[in-house]
């Protein structure tokens, strides 16, 4: 009962809205005409109440407020990397591309690291020498790297001694050639100057050492060459000698001079006559 | 405005569309005002809320889904809620004969006004339920379905309290006389 009155009302309701007399619609329902009639009128009474209007400055109000908020937040909206890659999948693409380069890049390079000369591997651990080589700025630190090199070189070339029992000339040349360059990189400042030398005396010393022992166990054709090597480092020792002495007698002269830091001195060698590594 | 603009400008909205957005906010502006109107006991909280309204719509916008209307006007419930309880008003809405005066006095002569001002005060003693069925329905004109989808009920729950409502406000009505 409760609930067929108020479907009545309800579809009276839209009637009168429609534009249906409140007379018809209660003849249509006389069960219900006496509690439908106020009600009805009540609506039709509220139906054509004036609505409320909100003044047009107050719109206009939010509407620049609205703006404000627009220019804050909405327009450029904060991004996540998701949002940005969903909307430019080309990024996605060329971003994924660029860290499967670099995790194909540092592994290629981490498992070259052993590798020999023949080995697959081996022109990516020399590039990767190179490209090391290229993104190091600093002089002194290019000469170590030099060092590291030429001391590369001479294990590459002891492994394939101790298995062929014949010397990669190609090997024994760049060990050399790396030391040379080490020496002749650049500007080595004062300070650092005494240590670089001790530092490449000591490999130059125990590249020539290695040589040494190594010479009993290679053909003859081979140990003519070793010797041309020996005696290259064995010059470079007596060079090199000379010249820490020359530096420690320097320095131990050298009354402190007034600090002068932006001034640093410079030393830079050739090696002498002779030891050349051709 | 027919569902295919408003959805049409909808879309817009969300994409960034400045134009659209005014658009919308134009659109709802008049009528969360109206349902607002007569719920707050003056025309400037009214005001401020509805723009309030409109703000929180914007910042949101991205955010909404399903209808539009239903999805502003649940806005607009929560934000007088929230206006209720910030201002423990409750009880002053409950008698409105004696707020505003100076904004009807100001309007003196203005039939509409006084009609709008007595609806306004008779509504004040129906329930919010039913307050917002009455608003929704006769100020708004929106039908039972839709009002069902914004108030979140069953159509015949709508219908229900539509029809206790306005034996409510008769009541109110008939007391004054």
């Amino acid at each position: 009962m409760s609930n067929e009155i108020e479907n009545i009302l309800d579809i009276c309701l839209d009637e009168l809205k429609a534009g249906t007399d409140i007379e018809i619609l209660l003849m249509r329902y006389p069960d219900h005409a006496a509690e439908l009639k106020p009600l009805l009128g009540l609506a039709l009474e509220m139906n054509q109440l004036p609505k409320p209007k909100p003044s047009q400055e107050k719109i206009s109000e939010t509407l620049v407020k609205v703006g404000k908020e627009v220019s804050k937040g909405y327009r450029r909206p904060k991004r996540s990397f998701r949002d940005v890659f969903l909307w430019q999948p080309k990024l996605a693409w060329v971003t994924s591309g660029i860290f499967a380069l670099i995790l194909t890049v540092l592994t290629m390079s981490t498992l070259s690291a052993n590798s020999a000369p023949g080995d697959l591997l081996y022109p990516i651990k020399l590039a990767t020498e190179k490209v090391k080589f290229i993104l190091t700025f600093n002089s002194e630190s290019k000469a170590e790297l030099r060092l590291t090199f030429s001391e590369e070189r001479l294990n590459e070339m002891l492994d394939i001694s101790q298995q062929s029992g014949t010397i990669d000339t190609l090997l024994l040349k760049s060990m050399l050639i790396q030391a040379q360059l080490a020496l002749e990189q650049g500007e080595i400042s004062d300070e650092k100057a005494l240590p670089f030398l001790n530092k490449l005396q000591n490999v130059n010393n125990y590249q020539k050492k290695t040589l040494q022992n190594l010479r009993p166990s290679v053909d003859s054709s081979s140990r003519i060459i070793l010797d041309r090597a020996i005696e290259t480092c064995g010059m470079r020792e007596r060079w090199l000698v000379q010249i820490i002495n020359e530096e420690t007698i320097q320095n131990s002269n050298t009354v402190p001079p007034t600090p002068k830091p932006k001034q640093i001195g410079k030393k830079q060698w050739q090696w002498g006559p002779g030891c050349g590594c051709n | 405005m027919s569902d295919f603009e408003l959805n049409g400008l909808v879309d817009d909205a969300k994409k960034g569309d400045e134009f659209a957005l005014g658009k919308l906010c134009e659109y709802f502006y008049g009528k969360v005002y109206r349902f607002l109107f007569y719920k707050v006991s003056n025309i400037e909280d009214a005001e401020d809320l509805t723009s309030e309204v409109c703000l929180r719509a914007v910042k949101a916008l991205k955010h909404q889904n399903g209808s539009i209307e239903a999805w502003i006007f649940r806005i607009a419930s929560n934000i007088l809620t929230d206006f209720y309880r910030r201002r423990s008003v409750r009880k002053v809405v409950e008698n409105r004969n004696d707020i505003d005066e100076k904004m009807f006095a100001k309007n003196n002569g203005n039939e509409s006004l006084l009609l709008q001002r007595e609806l306004q005060q008779k509504l004040a003693h129906l329930t919010k339920e039913q307050q917002d069925v009455i608003v929704l329905k006769f100020i708004e004109g929106y039908e039972t379905k839709e009002i069902a989808d914004i108030l979140g009920k069953p159509e015949g729950a709508i219908r229900a309290l539509q029809f206790r409502a306005l034996a409510a406000l008769k009541k109110e009505y008939v007391k004054q006389d």
